[in-house]
Parts: C-alpha cells; structure tokens; sequence
C-alpha cells in the first residue's frame, strides 16, 4: 500500500483549520440547541434531502423555482421600444446638448463624431393594456401582455463594450472568471430533477450579427465543473457527444461507466481532487441524459393551435420561437435556469430596418412564452426575463436621414422586463430623463437586478459564496441591493 | 372675551406700523450720512423729525406687538427674543432722537454706535418678525442649493417616510402624524396655534381649535378637518391656504383614520385593510399590506425527518420551504402513484404546504386524503383525471390560494364550489370542460380570485 496515505491531502494547516472550526462549529450548535445536538426530529435541512444544492439553501422560503432569461445579445435600443421619449422627435437633428451627457465616455465608434444630432423614433408609441405601458408598434404581440409585465426603465451598467457588459450582466464581472448567474443558481439551489441539467443554453441559429457569444458566459468559473451550462443545440445532436457510438448499446455504456466509477473512487481516495467527482457526475449525467434529451427536444407532441402561438419559426429548430418553446417544455421538467441567447441587436447603423427584423424574431414567442406559461399555471414559480447588456444612444451614430440612423452603446440607462413569479404585474420602475440619456428615478445597478433574481430564488445574495484563491466571492461582489419596490 | 378681542385688534396693526420705523430710521441715517459729507454745515432739522418719527412709531409698533403676542398664539420661547429686542429697539429710537435734538454735543462714537446698533437690530429684528410669521424655511426656501448648504437649510423632503414592515406601524404615529407635518403643523404647533387649533399634541389635536373640535371620530363629514381639505380650493376656509393641498391618497388615509375612530394609538396590523386603502397605502408608503401568504405566518414543529427521508424512497421529492421553516415543498416525480403512499405523506400533512402531484395517477377518492392537509396553500393537480368532485373535496382547504387544474376532467359544476372558496387567489382551468363563458361569468363574481382559463385550442 502507499505509505503516504495518512497525508495526501491535507496539509497539516488544512488539517488545524478544518478540525477546529468544525469542533467549534460543533459546540456552537449544541450551545444554541443543547437538546437538538443529537435529536432525531431535527428540522430537515435543505441538502439532505433535496438533489445536491447547499445546507441551509434556500435561506428564505423562494418566490420563483426556475428562471427563464431571454438574452438579447448586442443591446436592443430601448428609445424604439419601451421608453418613449417624444422630446428626441421634436428636437430630431439637433446636437445633444453637453450639459446632458456631462462628460460620460463613448465608444470608440463615436467619440470621433463632430456632432451628435439626437434621433427621434420612427416607430408609433402607444400606452397599452390597464397598466398605460408604453410601448412602440415594433412589438404588437408583447404590447397585449404588457399587464403581465414588470418594466425596469433605469437599468445602469458600468460597461460599454459588448463583451464586458455581456460578461457583467452574466457573472457579475467585467472580467471572465468568475462563475455565471445559473451556475452560482446550480451550486447553491441543486437540482429538481436528476435526468436534466439544472442550467441549459439555448442559442438563436445563425444570428451572429457581428457580435460572438463564448460558452464562458454560461461558465461555471470556478465553482465545480458540473454546475456549467449545457447547450442544447439544434439537429441532430442537440447535446455533442451524447449519443453512443455505433456498436456501443446502453448495457455497455451503464457497465462501462460502473467500472470508471470504481476505479475513479479509488483514485479520488488516492488524491483527492473534487474534478474527479465533477467529472463522474456529469458522465453519470450524460447517461441519464441519453434518455431525456430526446423526449425533451422531439416537439411533435405539441399541438398546432400552440405552434401558431409561439408564430410559424417555432417549428424550424434554432429559431428563437423554437428555443422558446422548448424553454417551456425544459421548464415544466424542473430545469432550474435556463438561458436563451439571441443576437444581432446591435445596430449601429441602418437601426430602423434590423431592429424591425429582430422583432419579428422575438416578439410573437416572448408573448407566446408568457402567455403559455401562465395558462399552464407555471408564473406560479417561474420568472421570464427579457433584455440586452446595455441601452443604445439617444443621438444617432453616422448620419442622420429622415429614415435612417445608428445607434450606438449607451451604458447608462436601458430597459429589461419580466414577467411571473415573486414580482408585481403591470407596473413600470424608474425613469429616465426627457433626453432618454440619463437616469432620474430610482436607478437600478446590474447588481441590484442579480442580488434580486437571488433573492426571488429564495437565496440572500450576501450568503451564497464560494472560496476562492483566499477569498470568498459572490454573484455581487461587494454590492448590489434587493429591488423591494417590484417585489410582489 | 371682548377684552381679548380688542386687544387683538389693536394688536393686529403690529405687522402694518412695524414697517414705519423701519423706513424713518433708516431715512433719518441716511440723511445723516449725507449731510455728514459736505463738512461745516449745520445738522438738518429733518435727521431730528425723522428720529422722533422713527422713534414714535417704533413705540407704537413695540405696543401693539406685545398686544399681538397677548392672544396666546404664540407660544413664549419662540418669541422672547423678538418680544425685547424689539423693546430695545424702540428705547434706542427714542434715545437717538432725544441726542439728535439736544444741543449738546455728544462724542462721534455715541452718535456712530447709536447708528449701527439700530440697523443691526432693525436688520436682526425684521428677519425674527418675519420667521414668525412666515415660517422658519420662508427666506431660503427657493434659494440655491449651494446657498441654503451654507445657512445648513436642510432641504426639506416634501415625501412621506417609506415604511417597510407593516408589524411595527402605528398608523396615527408612522402614517397620519407625519402626512399632518408636511402640510399641517407648520401652522398649527406648539410655537403657533392658527385657529387656536395645536395638531403637534395628539390630545390638543382631539381638543380642537377655537370652534371647537376638528375630528368627529367615526363620521368624517362630520370632522371639521375634512371639511376644510375638501373645500374647493378657491374658498378661504380650504386648508393648507397656502402650499400644496392634500392629494387624493392623503384625503383618503385622513377619511379612513377618521372612520376608523380617529386612534392615535392603533396599530396598522389590527386593522382590516380593505384593498382600495391597500392601494393608497403602497402608494403613500411603500408599505406592503396585503395579508401575508399563510406559509408566512404559520408555527409548527418541524416534521420527522426520518419520516420526510422515506417519502423520498417512495419517490416524492422533499424540500423545506427554507433553512429552519417546518413547512414543505413536495411533488410526486417517481413512478406510479398509489393510496399508499399518499397516506404515507397524510403522516406529515400538517407540514405541507405546496404540493404538486402533477401528471400522476391520483383518483378523485383519494383527494380527501389530501383535503385534509391544513395548511396548504398551492396545489398543482394538473394534468391528471381528477374531476369536480375533488374540487368539492377541495373545498375543505381553508388557506389553498393556488389551484392548479389544467388538462383535468373538471367541469363547469366545479365553478360553484371553487366560488366559495374563499381564500383561493389563483385557479387554473385551461384545457378543462370549463367553458370560457362560464368561467368568465365566475371572474366578474369574483374579482379577488384569478381565472385563468387559457387560449382557446380551437
């Protein structure tokens, strides 16, 4: 036998802190609890029952069991949306006055502007639904449902790049590392159901638009391996290399895996790295997948009257509506977070006919979405998110025509919305200025929208940390405060 | 009483006679310091005249303030001040014109510290009347806000105070008092009493003004004090009489504390809110009173833990609502299930209050097993063949404010019991045998219950 094997891997520092904190621990409860040290009926606690997910997790009794983020990469312009700001048509062409941008930094696209004619809408406001939420004729289908609809219209971020912003709105960070919001979600919450990942990805086909997506957004940083998204892809293989090989049956592949196990036991015995664990849970995964997967992406079941729902792209698979659809269908198996990505909202040009086109791709689903969800009783306990990493200017970039102008990265207002679980229907939070440039009410930081998602999911966003490189870190990082005003 | 009033009277004409010696004094140095340049000549009689004007009506001014002062509507502490200087303003007036019109001749520092120390005491004097009578935040209330920083003007917050737990509220103390206080009180305090009336003491508030008293306590049209808010504002009764008037939400808070009895001490818990105040209330304070979901309220030991771990093996899946909440998230995710095991989970009943049983085999014999489970609050039975008569069985849940019965065999007979369920927020009736009209007509009944009755697969 190995004659190292009393100290493998604990260093005799590991060793000390381990011991004492955990007698301390120890004395500490039976200090607060004398009689329940060793009671029987003590109170269940979450991970001893539930499929992984931490002690003491949730901390609160949680508004929203999954979450359904609809993406929208590249940053829809919200003055053609949402916030409409009549003041930008009537003073179409003039310079954005200095005393309104005080000073904030632009882009690299417009920084070199002589000037910065403001660009009204070309698109018809009108208020909608009991609520009176504004909304422009780009999005007819999500104008019906706006009662359903909780607008955040004082969204600030610190980022104006693409990257960074995507980056900080996804993991708290402008710099990649750090895990993202579904895999913090996955390694505190666990999982519903055993047959499916807690966090999945689904990506619009062919929509580049200029601005790359990388799987680092759904990474898992470093928290364990197996709480990293997993995409699902269109076609054939909807997860890569999930399939056996020819000649390979599931007998094999279950006797196969039993012996890794085995081995891997012994080896993690050996040397004691958590990956090895990961790294067998997520085979273990990928076999109980095998199954699963096939039932969850074969759509045929779903009757037409719900295609004509979610519009005619909601049978091509990769669309947007399609990923939608199958957002649901994920949802009503428990997947606790699932994350849509659509791009190609960038429009820096040319914005009038590509934000038209965009629209077409997400309204009629992110309605249908909604509405489907909520007749299946499902905004009971889950929450749909729709928005982009940042705003878009209020001047236009390059030239401005009566028909046409660009907009270019604006980090200082935008507008999300959600709908379901835990949040107030029908109500508009913040506002910004006349300019549609700055905030002037109640501003809401990308932190405050993450440690709010948390709390919906029933977690203080304060608690839920991971040690990392001698140092605890959270989604927030050091910030980020509850948005009370929209809780339900 | 008649005494009183003529003394008011007089001493009403305090703030028209206080602007003449004012003026005279100021004429009288001014002319000084004129004559004071061309050098040899003799002194004007007109600085004497304009002294002994000055002096007069600084006496008379002095007089009918101190008769102003007699009707009690200033309280003592806030007017001292003002009360002797002006005195000693009218004294050295009088002085002033008894050295301007003798023939001695006095040392150049009497007469120049005589000068200065009445326009000091003018300017000082003047700036107390006028904070009497206006305000304390009269003068820098529009100034700019570098200005009002450097006299540490507060800026004053116009806005209510955002309460966040509806526990701790006392609704005279945390709502009533301070809506009194930006609109109200300024007025009527302990330093100022118009009308005779004092809202700052809660029992001189009850007592009332000189008509007596301003809050009928159960009868608003009765209460002076609502009548004077809900005057036409054109009308010289209206309250406030200047700045702005109450806003619609605030004229209601005032109606229902009014109706409510007028406590100055009840708490916002014991009341019952019906929703319009709910409404006015967020909106006022940001306060959140809608009665709290069941699972919040409730105290139970927790369930054996031993017992939840077999629950699992039968394949429920089990969660606490929350780190040490005894109450429980279960659903049914394993196989087939059967009487049996739901008995099992009768075991914990009492700690259940979500439960999905979705997609499951469940009969409807079988839901009195669960009816009996006190505090559930959401139940999803979707998707399964459960009928109208579970419903009724249903009924028996006093605390389910969710219910789930999509792609069910119910009907529209589940509409009656599902209408006396009175604390049911949520129904799901999609893709049943419940009519669209039907469910429509127990909607419009029903207007604090969601039917959702889905879209039509037609």
């Amino acid at each position: 036998m190995c004659t190292h094997h009393h100290n493998k891997n604990y260093s005799r520092r590991d060793f000390l802190t381990k011991t004492s904190l955990g007698m301390g621990a120890l004395s500490m409860a039976s200090m607060l609890d004398p009689m329940g040290l060793f009671a029987q009926n003590d109170i269940l606690q979450p991970s001893q029952v539930a499929g992984g997910g931490l002690n003491g997790i949730p901390h609160f009794p949680p508004r929203v069991k999954r979450v359904i983020y609809l993406f929208q990469s590249g940053a829809p312009s919200q003055l053609d949306l949402f916030d409409y700001k009549p003041l930008l048509n009537k003073m179409n062409g003039q310079d954005l006055p200095e005393s309104v941008r005080g000073g904030q930094r632009l882009t690299g696209m417009t920084s070199g502007q002589a000037s910065f004619p403001l660009a009204g809408t070309l698109f018809n406001f009108k208020q909608h639904g009991q609520s009176g939420a504004w909304m422009s004729d780009l999005m007819p289908h999500t104008s019906k449902i706006v009662d359903e609809l909780c607008f955040i219209k004082s969204m600030h971020t610190e980022a104006i790049n693409h990257d960074p912003a995507i980056t900080f709105l996804q993991t708290g960070s402008q710099i990649p590392g750090r895990p993202s919001i579904g895999s913090w979600v996955s390694y505190g919450l666990g999982t519903d159901n055993k047959n499916l990942p807690e966090f999945v990805v689904l990506v619009t086909k062919g929509k580049t638009g200029g601005q790359p997506l990388y799987s680092r957004l759904w990474g898992n940083g470093f928290l364990p391996s197996q709480h990293q998204g997993v995409q699902f892809r269109s076609g054939k293989d909807p997860v890569l290399y999930l399939t056996n090989p020819p000649g390979i049956d599931g007998i094999n592949r279950r006797d196969q895996l039993d012996h890794l196990q085995q081995l891997e036991k012994l080896n993690h015995q050996d040397i004691g790295d958590p990956e090895i664990i990961a790294r067998m849970a997520q085979y273990e995964m990928a076999y109980r997948m095998q199954t699963s997967v096939p039932k969850i992406m074969d759509t045929s079941d779903e009757p037409d009257y719900i295609y004509d729902m979610y519009g005619e792209d909601s049978k091509k698979p990769g669309t947007f509506a399609a990923n939608c659809l199958l957002a649901r269908r994920m949802a009503e198996k428990d997947v606790k977070f699932i994350q849509l990505y659509h791009q190609g909202w960038d429009q820096h040009g040319n914005l009038p006919g590509a934000i038209k086109v965009q629209c077409k791709d997400t309204d009629q689903a992110t309605a249908a979405l909604i509405t489907d969800l909520k007749q299946r009783g499902m905004l009971e306990d889950t929450l749909v998110i729709w928005g982009g990493e940042f705003g878009r200017t209020n001047y236009s970039q390059g030239q401005l025509t009566p028909d046409n102008f660009g907009r270019d990265h604006h980090p200082k207002c935008f507008t999300i919305f959600m709908a379901g679980a835990g949040i107030k229907k029908g109500i508009t939070l913040g506002a910004t200025d006349d300019f549609g440039y700055n905030v002037v009410q109640r501003p809401v930081h990308v932190h405050d929208f993450q440690a709010t998602l948390m709390h919906l999911l029933g977690v203080d966003h304060e608690r839920l940390t991971f040690k990392f490189q001698g140092r605890r870190f959270r989604l927030t990082d050091v910030h980020g405060e509850v948005v009370k005003e929209i809780l339900a | 009483m008649l005494a009183l009033d003529i003394v008011t009277f007089f001493g009403r004409f305090h703030p028209l006679l206080v602007h003449l010696p004012i003026g005279f004094l100021l004429l009288a140095i001014l002319i000084e310091w004129y004559q004071g340049k061309k050098e040899g000549k003799e002194n004007s009689k007109l600085i004497t005249y304009a002294w002994l004007l000055g002096a007069i009506s600084a006496n008379l001014a002095a007089l009918c303030g101190w008769l102003l002062a007699e009707n009690g509507e200033y309280a003592e502490a806030s007017i001292f001040w003002h009360r002797w200087l002006g005195i000693g303003l009218a004294a050295l007036a009088s002085f002033g014109w008894w050295i301007k019109q003798s023939s001695k001749h006095f040392p150049k520092l009497v007469n120049n510290s005589i000068t200065y120390l009445v326009i000091g005491l003018i300017l000082v004097e003047g700036h107390l009347g006028g904070t009497l009578t206006h305000g304390e935040d009269y003068l820098l209330a529009y100034a700019p806000e570098s200005l009002q920083k450097l006299f540490g003007e507060e800026k004053k917050e116009n806005s209510l105070p955002q309460l966040e737990n509806i526990d701790s509220v006392v609704v005279y103390r945390d709502m009533i008092y301070p809506m009194l206080a930006t609109k109200c009180i300024g007025c009527h305090n302990n330093e100022e009493q118009r009308g005779g009336l004092n809202m700052y003491l809660a029992d001189l508030f009850m007592e009332g003004g000189e008509n007596g008293p301003v809050i009928a306590p159960g009868n608003t049209p009765e209460s002076e004090i609502f009548r004077r808010v809900t005057l036409r504002q054109e009308n010289e009764k209206f309250m406030p009489p200047n700045g702005e008037p109450l806003s619609y939400d605030e004229i209601k808070l005032l109606e229902w504390w009014i109706n409510n009895g007028a406590d100055f001490e009840k708490e916002l818990a014991g009341h019952e809110i019906p929703i319009s105040m709910q409404k006015v209330i967020q909106r006022l304070f940001g306060l959140d009173t809608q009665p709290k979901p069941w699972y919040e309220s409730v105290k139970i030991p927790a369930a054996d833990s031993l017992r939840l771990k077999s629950l699992v093996d039968e394949g429920f899946s089990v969660k606490p609502l929350g780190y040490g909440n005894p109450l429980l998230d279960i659903k049914f995710s394993g196989g087939k299930l059967t009487m049996a095991k739901l008995t099992e989970l009768a075991d914990s009943g009492e700690n259940i209050t979500w439960l999905s049983l979705a997609g499951t085999d469940i009969k409807d014999e079988w839901v009195s097993i669960i009816s009996k489970f006190p505090n559930l609050t959401r139940l999803e039975l979707q998707k399964t063949r459960v009928s109208d008569d579970s419903v009724e069985l249903l009924g028996a849940l006093e605390h389910l404010e969710s219910l789930n019965l999509y792609g069910t065999n119910v009907t529209d007979s589940c509409l009656s019991f599902i209408k006396n369920m009175t604390q049911l927020r949520r129904v799901y009736l999609w893709g049943t045998g419940v009519t669209y009209k039907n469910a429509k007509a127990l909607q419009n009944e029903r207007t604090d219950l969601e039917v959702e009755i889905g879209v039509s697969s037609e």
